[in-house]
This record gives structure tokens, sequence and C-alpha cells, in this order.
């Protein structure tokens, strides 16, 4: 295959055509924090964090959706890109329950975020009661930040079963399941890749949820 | 169109059947669209419509009447629904700040709106009375000149002409004129070039950003101008398929779109065109081109990532235009008049609202300055002008009363006119109240896709509500501004901070 010549960071890199930003940069070395994206199920692009700066683009790209060309030049670190992404973090935080969520702890300590500057959360999130209808997991969404691998998962990325469903807008939208239905009701077959892809903990195997439950 | 009936029609039929959706309409309709059960509950949860549950009161809130008696006039909207027991609350933008305050009767799936409304009709709703002049057509008369667009064509363009259309749009210098002003003939050779047995011509009726209202009238009083410029432009892109999508809201329009339609259909005029009228979402972000194709798609109205672009894989992921309104109608004219005299003329629709003695529709050319627009339209005292619409900035007048209102010139200070919308107000409003309205109508409007616009508005807004509270903080506001500019996935997002920050830089005596 014909590599193509791309510039990450300053460092001349090789990369595969078709490959992504991201891809590319991770090879070379550079860490870019994302929440949403994931080879298996196809999710891109929602999270923004990812989000880098490539020469001759008016403003940044996420670097999960992009593909390399061949003399790109791109920067993945920057003040600006330092000030979003902590901004987003912050936020993301600040509405959602990430205690669990070790990546996003070492994220929010590596960007110094400080989520209580925004104030109170303003989405209903952290007040959502865990949902345990089944023998195999529970959901609990308090932890959910609508990364949706989940849904890609469930649908068209993997398993194509479309148990799960999305509802709402702005910071209310909220995965659920078709009809809102119990998961005993809705289709799923318990396949566990949804609970695999969950970058937050909001899918919890039963006995895991049980266990900590004891431990309080 | 390919393969299945379309979800959102479908959910309509079901909706007139029975008031409101039962899960089990929505699986018979996700079945006949070929969609999974899930995702039509998704479309079903997104769009208002088929949400909504008996009778709520619901008072317009736009940027212009919030620099008023809003307040006043929703708390006596309140006490009104405390007594007759029915809920109250607000609703973004119908296109009427030109008759407003306006207010909507929300009865399931049907609303009746009413505009103008004052205190007194408002309070009256308590003992069953009507509270205002019914609304659903907008007054003809709101078009106060004539011109190009908004006298009746008579003779439409012969299709015949189409083969020059690209050249000549090209030359006449048009531009996108839903609010982004990408030149128009660039687009149309985007779809052209691609190879593709089925391409789509999309015309984008979904207006809803408040202060606008120019693609209303001309749906509702010029609508075959509009159908004429989406059969060049197909003609011209080699599409043999037309949806016209009016927002969801606007049924009067809706009508009339349709209405002209059938005529032009009856009189042979499409030739083999297939056309179709589509009742849109109701949601602003349904306007996002990418996302009023996901909607067309029995989708959630959510933005794609770019690229691919509608003209690469749009529709169905076929070669799609994706065209406004007004933009389509000036095709039409280019058609009618020739590249030359267009040119020459540049015509342009502004929607002028606030403190003028005639706020309407104003056909001006390009280029006009700012001070003449207002002038034209009987405005006095004026302190600020939030030119664009929501996605729009302040400006201070009179420094700016010599801004020539054309596509470059307002870009050198990081303003547009985008769709054309200019909300005036005199020394006497308050502008913070206008920059409320906007920060609430994005928290609201947000889709809830990426994450810094669907956490990131409704932060914006809380931002905004407390510096009017004497607490301002001023970095926290650059931050998430630049968040949502730079971050968001889609215009939407970039766009919500323009008017907070223009306000803000610009206006010291109201910033501290």
């Amino acid at each position: 295959m014909n590599l193509i010549p791309v510039v990450v960071n300053g460092l001349l890199v090789w990369a595969e055509p078709g490959a992504t930003v991201l891809n590319v940069a991770q090879k070379a070395g550079a860490g870019i924090p994302t929440l949403c994206h994931h080879e298996r199920t196809g999710t891109k692009g929602h999270c923004r964090l990812c989000l880098v700066e490539i020469a001759g683009r008016p403003r940044p790209e996420p670097a999960c959706a992009t593909t390399v060309e061949s003399g790109m030049v791109v920067n993945t670190e920057s003040e600006e890109l330092t000030d979003l992404r902590r901004t987003v973090l912050e936020l993301v935080a600040l509405e959602t329950n990430v205690e669990h969520d070790v990546k996003m702890a070492s994220w929010l300590e590596e960007y110094r975020a400080d989520p209580g500057r925004w104030g109170d959360p303003l989405s209903g999130r952290r007040e959502r009661e865990p949902i345990r209808d089944n023998a195999f997991f529970v959901r609990e969404y308090d932890k959910c930040y609508n990364c949706r691998r989940c849904l890609d998962a469930c649908g068209e990325g993997i398993q194509g079963v479309w148990a799960l469903s999305f509802t709402g807008r702005v910071a209310e939208a909220a995965v659920t399941t078709v009809f809102d239905l119990p998961l005993t009701e809705s289709g799923c077959v318990f396949c566990g890749n949804c609970v695999q892809v969950c970058p937050t903990g909001a899918l919890v195997p039963l006995e895991e949820a049980l266990l900590a439950e004891e431990a309080r | 169109m390919d393969q299945h009936p379309l979800l959102l029609p479908l959910l309509d039929k079901a909706l007139e059947r029975r008031k409101h959706l039962e899960p089990a309409d929505i699986e018979d309709a996700a079945r006949s669209a070929g969609l999974p059960a899930a995702l039509a509950w998704e479309t079903a949860n997104f769009y208002p419509r088929y949400q909504a549950r008996g009778v709520r009161w619901l008072l317009v809130d736009e940027p212009v009447l919030r620099s008023r008696n809003f307040d006043e006039l929703l708390s006596a909207l309140k006490e009104a629904a405390v007594a007759a027991g029915v809920a109250a609350g607000t609703v973004y933008s119908y296109g009427l700040e030109a008759v407003g305050p306006a207010l909507v009767v929300e009865d399931g799936p049907e609303r009746r709106v009413y505009a103008p409304v004052d205190l007194e009709g408002i309070r009256k709703l308590a003992d069953g009375s009507e509270p205002g002049t019914l609304a659903e057509l907008m007054p003809r008369g709101l078009a106060r000149t004539g011109g190009w667009l908004l006298d009746s064509p008579g003779k439409l363009p012969d299709l015949s002409g189409a083969g020059g259309l690209i050249a000549d749009v090209d030359s006449a210098g048009l531009r996108g004129l839903g609010g982004a002003l990408f030149p128009s003939g660039r687009k149309l050779a985007a779809v052209q070039a691609q190879e593709s047995d089925v391409k789509y011509v999309v015309v984008n009726g979904d207006e809803s950003e408040p202060g606008n209202f120019k693609d209303r009238w001309l749906m509702e009083h010029n609508p075959r101008l509009v159908w004429a410029g989406a059969a060049l432009a197909a003609r011209a892109v080699g599409a043999k398929e037309i949806i016209f999508y009016v927002r969801g809201e606007y049924t009067a329009a809706l009508a009339r779109v349709e209405a002209a339609r059938a005529e032009l259909e009856a009189s042979g005029y499409f030739e083999d065109l297939h056309t179709r009228t589509f009742r849109g979402g109701g949601l602003y972000i349904c306007g996002e081109e990418s996302a009023l194709l996901e909607s067309i798609e029995g989708r959630r109205a959510e933005p794609r990532l770019k690229p691919p672009y509608p003209a690469e894989a749009g529709l169905f992921g076929r070669p799609t235009l994706v065209s406004n309104v007004e933009t389509l109608a000036h095709m039409a004219l280019i058609s009618l008049r020739g590249a030359d005299s267009y040119r020459e003329y540049s015509p342009k629709l502004f929607s002028i609202s606030g403190d003028v003695r005639r706020p309407g529709v104003y056909e001006l050319p390009l280029g006009t300055p700012l001070q003449e627009a207002l002038e034209t339209a009987g405005a006095s005292d004026t302190r600020a002008v939030l030119m664009g619409g929501a996605a729009g900035t302040f400006l201070r007048f009179p420094e700016n009363a010599s801004l020539p209102l054309d596509y470059d010139a307002p870009r050198a200070l990081g303003d547009s006119i985008g769709p054309g919308a200019l909300m005036v107000f005199d020394s006497s409003r308050d502008l913070w109240a206008a920059a409320e309205s906007v920060t609430a109508f994005f928290a609201h409007e947000s889709c809830g896709r990426c994450f810094p616009c669907s956490l990131g508005t409704p932060h914006l807004h809380q931002l905004v509500l407390r510096w009017r509270q004497g607490e301002a903080q001023p970095e926290l506001m650059r931050q998430l501004g630049e968040t949502l500019e730079k971050g968001s996935l889609c215009g939407l997002g970039q766009a919500a901070p323009w008017a907070v920050r223009s306000l803000i830089d610009r206006f010291e005596e109201v910033a501290r």
C-alpha cells in the first residue's frame, strides 16, 4: 500500500490512506481525549473532544470523523483546543455522575477542569433513578453522557436488534428503549454488546451492581 | 422517491385520526416506512407535535416582544391559565414579529394562532373568549414594498431555459439566502457534476429563526415563483424530484404551497418532474440542510457530519440540492429577467420588525445603507439593530448608519445580513431582555447531538440570566462562546453566542 505523508504536531508520519486523523495522531503519540468514538460500533463525532486543528480548515475538525489526506498538517494541542476540551469536560462532569469513570477522571485532572465554576447542574441527568428490569444488567443513566455507543451497538453498528432508542433534545436527550418498554419486552437479546462498549459505567452487570450496593 | 413511504406523513395521518399517537400507530407507521420501531420512536419523541397533549396557552417568545412587555403578558397568561385550569408557557418565533405579540392556543396537535394580542385579550382567555385576531395566514399587506419578489410574477419562466441557469446564477452573483450566503452557482454546479440516476431538489422552507418571516410571506403569497425556481434548478442539476419542506407550524403556508403545486402540476408546468409538499417537523434545527434531510428520511433532525455534503450524498444518499425558499425565487427571476438586469438591481428581502412604524417584508436593492432601510420602515430614535436574526449580532445605531446591507461589507466586522432580519430597538428598550430571548431560543432548539451545544446552550442562557441579575462572568461567557462557536457540530451551536457576545462587546453601557 502507498502510504501518505501527514504532519502531526510537527512530526512527519506515514499514514495508510483512509485512516482517520485520530488513528494516525494516536499512533504518532498524540494524546487526544475522546468520549464517544468507538471503532466497532462506528460511533463518532458527538463529543467533540477530539477536535484538532488542520491547516487550511476554518475551524477545528473531529479527528475521529476526518480522513487523513496527503500533506495534511494536523495540530492536536493548542491553547484554544485545551480551553475548548476543558469546557466540554467540565460541562459533562457537572451534569453527569462521572465518579465511576476512570478515564474521565484522568482527563479532568489533565485539563485541570473545575466543573463547579459553571454553577449548579441545569439538566435532570443526575437525578435519574437506576432501572432494574432484567436479570443481567442495571441501567444507571445518571452516569450516561449520551456517547451513543450502546445505541449504535444495538442498532446498525453491530447487532441490528434495535431494542434501544433515544429521546428528548438539548441536555435532556437520553437513551431509552423502544416505546420505553422494560428491556425484557423490547426485543433485546441480551447480547451484552451495549454493556461492553459503555465507557461510563452506566450499564452495570447485575452482579457488580449488587456487590457495589453491599459495599455501601 | 427511493423505496418506502416517508415516516412523518404516516405519523401525521395517524395523528389526524386519533389526535395523539399510540405505540401501535408508531409501530404501523414504522413498518410501512421500512424503519425499525426504535427509530420511529426516536422520531416521534423528537418533534413537538407528536407529544402534544391537551390544551396549552403559549406566548410567542421573540426578541422584540421580550424588549417590551413580555413579562407582563406572560404573567397575565399564567394567571388566566391557572383560573381556567390549563397549562401555560412559551413557544419560539412564529414569523409574526411584524404583527405581534402572538399567542398560540394548542389543543393536542392542533394550534390556533392569534396576533396581535394584548393584556386585555389575554385576561379574557379565562372566560373562554378569543384573545385576539386569528393569524393563521400572514397578512399579504405585510409586504411593504412592491418589487420583483413581492409582486405577482405573471408569466413563469419556461423550463427550457434551465440549460443556462447555472452560468446565469453564477454571473448574477446570487448567494444562499437562508443565511449562509454560500454562492448559489457553485452549489448548483456541485450537484450537477455528480453522476447519479437519482438526484433531488429540496426546498428549505423551515424558516424558524426569530426575526425572519420573508420566506413565510413568499410561501403564503408567492409560492408559484418558488416552485418555478425549484423546477428550473431541478432541470439544471438533472434532478427529477422536488420536495418542498415547509415549516411544520406554518399551516397556511403548507396549504398554499400545496395548492400552487397542484395548480402548476395540472397545467403541465412541471413536465415530467415529480413534486411533493412535505410538512416539516417543526423545529429550528430542521432548517440545517443535513438535519432537514434526516427529518425527511424519518429520523431525528440531527445534523450529519460533513463531508460528505448533500451535493454528494444527500437525501437517501443521493446528490441533493437543498436550497432556501427565497434563493429559489431569485433563480426564477434570474431566468425571467436575465442575469445582467438582475445583477444591476440585486433585490433582497428584509424582514424588518421592532421599533418601526411599518414592520414587514421589504424588497430593497442589495447594498442599501442600514439607515435608508430603517427610514423606509419608519424607524426613529434607533439605538440598536439585531441583524440576521437569533443567529445574528447587535449593531449600534447611528454608528452603523452607513453600513451597506450586502453580502460582504458587514463581514468585515464579523456581522452578516444572514437571512435578512433587522430587529430594531429604540433607546427605551432593554437589549438584555432581547438577548435573553435569543439564548433561551438556542437552549430550547439544540438537537441534543453534540456535547458543546447540547450542554453549552443551557449554560449560555444561565450566564445571561446571572449577568442580568448583576453577576457578570465575562471570562466564563467568553470561554463558553468560543467552545460553542469552535466546537459545535453545526451552525446552530456555532452561532448561538454571537448575539450576546456582540451586546457585551459593543454596548459597554449595558455590559456592566
